[in-house]
């Protein structure tokens, strides 16, 4: 192994590829460290799986470079590769035991049978499934597949070990307990993972660094916090997390860091100015739910802080929080969470209809480079309060209750 | 017992006599005009009962016990249309007398000049031969075909695809003359060659749609990861695409060996002088009226047969026991 800068361990330059008409990959840029385990993360459709499909060697990019440890493997064949990939549907050879698909990449290279078999067993150790390890794929459950599928993967001591969406086809308990034995593995074996999903709460939990992906091109790459608390653009704010929009124009700059911000029908906004933009410059700003406070009467808070009034239009409570949506000057609708770090019922409930307080701290927002209107539509909207729906009556009738009902005015007469 | 019911046990014992009648008749050679009244008089009957349908089903209801054996009957019954002329075939190959109507007594006399009769054994074995070459010719090629047709996409594959696929619909007998036209127009001399060419062209079909429904939910992401862990494309055919494709290989090459083994329209057009296979020469048996010989031999195949599949069937439960 040569040296080489740590960030320049594996780099994409300028990497393309079209089929026919569509670009689903536009001149990615890329560098990823040795040793970290980095997300692909975007909608379906964003070009990440092309990506990682590229760098395995299934695909040839239409144009860029590949350079992995200091070479360029853009023309590499697939099996000349130091990277193996877990498939998203495993790929397990279905005609050999656990034992044979592990060790498969290891007998065509015709390695000695005596070191096959204990490198095998090393894994099959690693992965638990020493007493299994006969058993043909159609004979283990969804969870061993895939630990085999990254035991066949990892035997070969591969540079990078590609992922393509591997907890995609588990239950949600199984994936968590995949999710946690997969940073075990990675902490046991120290390579570079590449992890492709569209769960930002897999990309989140188990990421040194995100890569997000929209329509091909990468939107930003940064650690997981990064990515959260300071998105770049409005596709970054709204896929990751929940936000709120606040577009307007400032005002006034009043010091180094503050600045006041415009938006239409509300109150001017004090905005932390952390762009240092002039006058007149147009402001897109996120403020993630969290950083709201809601409160039944006015807050007594300094003047960094912004107090909203408005009509609560909808509570959802999930226990550990509540969701509120807040009517703000007719047709503004802030969504936000209350955290309960106290005992909930001593309280006297906000509940719908209340005329609340919503305030934060100026300093929480985060001004985006890019803004879509489109992104929005990402966004999780309330839903539909009770008393806007018409109620049909023929769905009730069909109603079994309401066919008892019926039953017993029956008996009745 | 009420009148009705008398009523309705004298219309059955009398659409049980006609049905029986009918039965005889027509199995003694009765005129067409006759088995045509018949089918009428007892179609009259059942439009005639029809009223008294739900006095019938109360009927079927109290006497449920017989009825209920009504699936069972019928289902011994189709086996029985479909056996009893087997069972009679064999039986005949034990009897003494050369026509099939009257029993001379028990025999072994057929099978012996069977083994004696030299035109069959070699029959035979030309039949073996073209079976098993054209088997293993159509197998590969098949298999590749198959590979091809589902690897690749495009205009040449469709057109390969249509090639392939028409020998299943075209009437064996066109292929048949578009063969010994072909075989005529090359100056190609009919014989073994010629027959198993042809045996070729037609199993070639079987054996490529047998292994193409096998791919067909065969998933592609083995292939890749095969070649992912380091293995050449040869390798990856050979390790990974052909056992998983096995079983449709398998079933695609039986097929073909049974098809070639009995094929007798295609094989009459293209077989020449000393190529006679088994089924052109039993036609010429039932032509020159050996029937017991035919019998015999039929006897021969049909427990051949049986024993082969008594033996896999074992063979498969030892299997999915371990």
């Amino acid at each position: 192994m040569g040296v080489y800068e740590l960030e320049d361990f594996l780099r994409f330059k300028g990497i393309s590829k079209c089929f026919g008409a569509t670009r689903a990959v536009n001149n990615v840029n890329l560098s990823i460290k040795r040793g970290e385990i980095f997300s692909l993360l975007g909608p379906s459709g964003c070009g990440k799986t092309t990506l990682l499909r590229m760098l395995a060697g299934f695909e040839t990019p239409t144009q860029g470079s590949i350079i992995l440890g200091g070479t360029d493997i853009t023309d590499v064949p697939a099996n000349k590769r130091k990277v193996n990939t877990v498939f998203q549907s495993y790929a397990l050879f279905p005609h050999m035991t656990v034992r044979e698909n592990i060790a498969y990449g290891l007998t065509i290279a015709h390695e000695p049978k005596e070191l096959i078999r204990e490198k095998v067993d090393q894994m099959l150790t690693m992965i638990q499934m020493q007493e299994h390890a006969n058993k043909k794929p159609s004979q283990i459950s969804g969870g061993q597949k895939q630990r085999t599928a990254i035991a066949r993967a990892l035997v070969l001591k591969p540079e990078v070990l590609l992922l393509d969406e591997p907890l995609a086809a588990l239950d949600l308990k199984l994936r968590q307990k995949m999710l946690m034995e997969l940073s075990l593995i990675h902490d046991e074996v120290g390579i570079t993972f590449i992890y492709v999903t569209h769960d930002q709460g897999e990309a989140m939990s188990i990421s040194d660094r995100i890569a997000v992906m929209n329509n091909g091109h990468i939107e930003q790459v940064g650690t997981p916090a990064e990515i959260y608390e300071a998105p770049r653009s409005s596709f970054v704010a709204a896929f990751i997390g929940d936000t709120n929009f606040f577009d307007g124009k400032i005002s006034k700059v009043i010091d180094a860091e503050y600045c006041i911000l415009d938006v239409p029908d509300l109150p001017p906004i004090l905005c932390f100015n952390d762009k240092k933009l002039a006058l007149g410059a147009n402001v897109h700003l996120s403020i993630r739910p969290e950083k709201f406070q809601i409160s039944l009467e006015k807050p007594q808070v300094s003047d960094k802080y912004n107090v909203l009034e408005g009509k609560v239009e909808d509570v959802v409570y999930q226990g550990d929080h509540t969701k509120y949506w807040v009517t703000i000057a007719d047709d503004w609708k802030i969504a936000l969470t209350r955290q309960h770090t106290r005992f909930m019922l001593d309280e006297k409930p906000i509940t719908w209809n209340d005329h609340v307080f919503v305030y934060w701290f100026a300093d929480d927002g985060f001004m985006l480079d890019r803004y879509s209107v489109e992104d929005e539509d990402l966004l999780q909207v309330p839903p539909q309060a009770v008393g806007e729906t018409e109620i049909d009556d023929a769905a009730i009738a069909e109603l079994p209750n309401a066919t008892m009902l019926n039953i017993q005015q029956e008996d009745e007469q | 017992m009420t009148h009705l019911e008398k009523f309705i046990r004298a219309i059955h014992t009398i659409l049980l006599a006609f049905l029986t009648y009918g039965l005889v008749a027509n199995l003694l050679g009765k005129s067409f005009p006759m088995a045509t009244t018949q089918t009428i008089l007892f179609l009259l009957l059942l439009v005639l009962l029809s009223p008294v349908r739900s006095r019938i089903a109360a009927f079927i209801d109290r006497h449920q016990p017989v009825f209920n054996k009504f699936p069972g009957i019928l289902t011994w019954g189709i086996l029985l249309f479909f056996y009893l002329p087997i069972i009679l075939l064999v039986i005949n190959s034990f009897n003494a007398s050369r026509t099939s109507g009257s029993w001379d007594g028990f025999t072994f006399k057929w099978y012996v000049q069977l083994f004696k009769h030299r035109e069959i054994w070699y029959a035979l074995r030309s039949t073996l031969i073209v079976a098993v070459i054209a088997t293993a010719a159509s197998t590969i090629l098949g298999t590749l075909a198959a590979i091809a047709l589902h690897k690749y996409k495009g205009y040449i594959q469709n057109a390969h695809y249509c090639l392939v696929y028409t020998p299943l619909i075209v009437p064996e007998i066109l292929l048949g003359i578009g063969l010994l036209l072909f075989f005529v127009a090359l100056k190609v001399e009919l014989g073994l060659t010629t027959v198993i060419i042809a045996h070729i062209t037609f199993c070639l079909s079987y054996v490529t749609m047998a292994v193409l429904s096998r791919l067909q939910d065969f998933d592609n992401s083995i292939i890749e990861a095969s070649e992912d862990l380091g293995a050449s494309s040869w390798t990856t055919t050979w390790r990974v695409l052909i056992p998983v494709i096995f079983p449709g290989i398998l079933s695609g090459a039986l097929l073909a060996f049974t098809l070639s083994l009995d094929d007798f329209v295609i094989s009459f057009f293209v077989a020449g002088p000393g190529s006679t296979t088994l089924p052109i020469q039993i036609y010429s048996m039932i032509k020159r009226g050996s029937m017991p010989l035919i019998n015999a031999l039929s006897t021969l195949l049909l427990a051949i047969t049986f024993i082969a599949i008594l033996i896999y069937q074992i063979v498969m439960n030892r299997k999915n026991k371990t």
